[in-house]
């Protein structure tokens, strides 16, 4: 019975650990402008996150060694260094957007302005890094952001026509209105925020704070395989009530008070408090995930001894990066720079870093001399084949789309 | 050498002067870089009629409305500026240009009034409401006006 509860525990907080204000925004903007017609992405992303974190975390629980201790063992201090200083920036990236997200969301609730909000975030976010054991921090987070299944509801609730909105996204077709190089970009940036780095790192460093062996890679493989694509149904859900509420109106999202209102006509008040909660926790719980991914990575290249397992002072330079991390995110943002804007370009910068972690975790998970007799099987490698090449095209045309749309304007 | 320098120097002369304020443009261009700020205001006003509504069907807050309107008074204002920093080619485009921006300049005051009604100030929900749907009509015929010019 322990053991179920176990298992439904891990499934319910990767659900509910799966959206961050990448999702939240990018699936809005995408379904305001573009209908169901990008669902496809989600689904091609969901399927790319689950391959990922399946092998990070089946590296991580066979070696008893997170992922960038192993990339600069495998590819050696020069091309490893390059790869953290791009995955640390784009953390870096990521965290701000995040730390803005949560603003965001508590400037709905109250009314009161963002800026005034972020100190208050980043420091509660030092406080739960610094305080709270890791499983609680993931499972609480986790279990609070099960609430955005509200937007779920809501699309139930709008009824819309069920048709139309299959139609879109089974015969995908770009609008009259909008061009295909603007499609692609967002197309890329829907990849980028389904298949962020950071949930990668955090993966499979939190098997290592979590001691995972190769008994508890069944486990582990079912929370990436069920949870994550419950996280994508949520995604698309977002998407949904954007297509059905913003598309036929021609109102295009552009921030994260627009994300909410399908709900609040969808559900009232209550359903509104409910996403509010929600969309507070995913922002957090990410903010989390992004905090200590920043510690590990540095830490774990360096050599530092790592880990929420480890009390602060015995693992003082994790804290102190983690510590600078959440100052500098809070920085950025005190400029008054729009999060929103933030998070577009964390999540299309993530899809040009991808190929930096994608690879070396393939190269392990290849490796008997690390995985012995758990590297990848013939379907896994086809698979993550297929990924590659997604990967690094998506990495490639990522910027000249970038370009040449204006960032998707 | 010279030759490709002087090359390069030309391209780079030629990259310049295209980028030049007062650039020869086709009324087809004029119309179509006035259409982007007059569909981001329409956005704004369509959004900040949605989060009116919920308030007065009493299905929000009064913080998620405050919210939802002062982000469409940033968007009014970046889609203000774009017009008001169109330079016009001739008197056609400078007609579309007063035209485009009193209609933006309407819908900001149609937001800003409805935002006040939020917070428990200025008028009643059905002359907010009003506004907000008179200002949408207004942006919707001079980008339908436009539509024709290009086309689309």
């Amino acid at each position: 019975m322990k053991r179920l509860l176990g298992v439904a525990l891990g499934i319910l907080t990767a659900i509910g650990g799966f959206l961050d204000i990448g999702d939240l925004v990018t699936n809005a903007v995408v379904g305001s402008r573009f209908g169901l017609s990008l669902a496809w992405v989600v689904v091609v992303g969901v399927i790319g996150i689950c391959l990922f974190a399946s092998m990070s975390g089946r590296v991580a629980a066979v070696s008893g060694r997170a992922t960038f201790e192993i990339i600069r063992e495998r590819l050696g201090p020069r091309a490893a260094g390059a790869n953290l200083t791009a995955s640390f920036l784009i953390n870096l990236l990521t965290l701000t957007a995040e730390v803005g997200g949560i603003a965001l969301a508590l400037q709905l609730a109250s009314s009161v302005e963002p800026r005034l909000w972020i100190p208050v975030a980043a420091f509660a976010l030092w406080l739960v890094v610094w305080r709270t054991k890791f499983s609680t921090m993931e499972n609480v987070t986790g279990l609070v952001g099960l609430t955005l299944v509200v937007f779920a509801v809501a699309v139930f609730l709008l009824g819309p026509d069920w048709s139309e909105l299959a139609d879109q996204a089974l015969s995908p077709t770009v609008p009259a209105a909008e061009g295909h190089a603007v499609y692609w970009y967002y197309a890329i940036a829907l990849f980028g925020a389904a298949m962020t780095p950071y949930e990668v790192f955090f993966f499979s460093s939190g098997a290592v704070e979590e001691k995972w062996t190769v008994k508890d890679l069944a486990q582990s493989r079912l929370n990436v395989l069920v949870g994550f694509p419950f996280g994508g149904v949520l995604s698309v859900a977002i998407a949904a009530c954007a297509a059905i509420v913003f598309l036929p109106a021609g109102i295009e999202v552009s921030s994260l008070s627009q994300i909410v209102l399908p709900v609040a006509l969808a559900g009232g008040k209550l359903a509104l408090a409910v996403v509010i909660v929600g969309i507070v926790a995913a922002t957090f719980g990410a903010a989390l995930e992004t905090s200590l991914s920043s510690g590990y990575t540095l830490a774990q290249f360096m050599g530092w001894s790592w880990g929420k397992f480890r009390r602060p002072a015995q693992a003082a330079r994790f804290h102190l990066t983690m510590i600078v991390c959440i100052l500098v995110a809070g920085a950025v943002l005190m400029t008054s720079v729009d999060p929103i804007k933030i998070t577009e370009f964390s999540v299309v910068f993530s899809a040009i870093a991808l190929p930096l972690t994608y690879l070396p975790i393939l190269l392990v998970a290849n490796d008997p001399e690390y995985m012995g007799e758990h590297v990848n099987g013939k379907v896994t490698n086809a698979l993550a084949l297929v990924y590659l090449v997604i990967i690094v095209t998506a990495s490639v045309a990522a910027i000249p789309l970038m370009i040449a749309t204006g960032a998707g304007s | 050498m010279q030759v490709v320098r002087a090359l390069l120097g030309l391209t780079a002369l030629a990259v310049v002067a295209g980028c030049a304020v007062g650039s020869p443009a086709t009324t087809v261009d004029e119309a179509r870089a006035l259409t982007a700020p007059l569909e981001q205001s329409s956005s704004a006003v369509g959004t900040a009629t949605l989060a009116t509504e919920l308030l007065g069907d009493d299905r929000t807050t009064a913080a998620v409305t405050d919210t939802a309107l002062l982000d469409q008074v940033h968007v009014l204002e970046e889609a203000a500026d774009a017009v008001a920093t169109f330079v016009p080619a001739d008197a056609t485009g400078a007609g579309w240009q007063a035209d485009a921006l009193t209609a933006v300049r309407d819908a900001q005051l149609a937001v800003a009034d409805a935002r006040g009604w939020a917070n428990g100030a200025g008028s009643d929900e059905a002359s907010v409401v009003a506004a907000l749907d008179a200002s949408a009509e207004t942006l919707e015929d001079l980008t339908a006006t436009l539509d024709e010019v290009t086309g689309q």
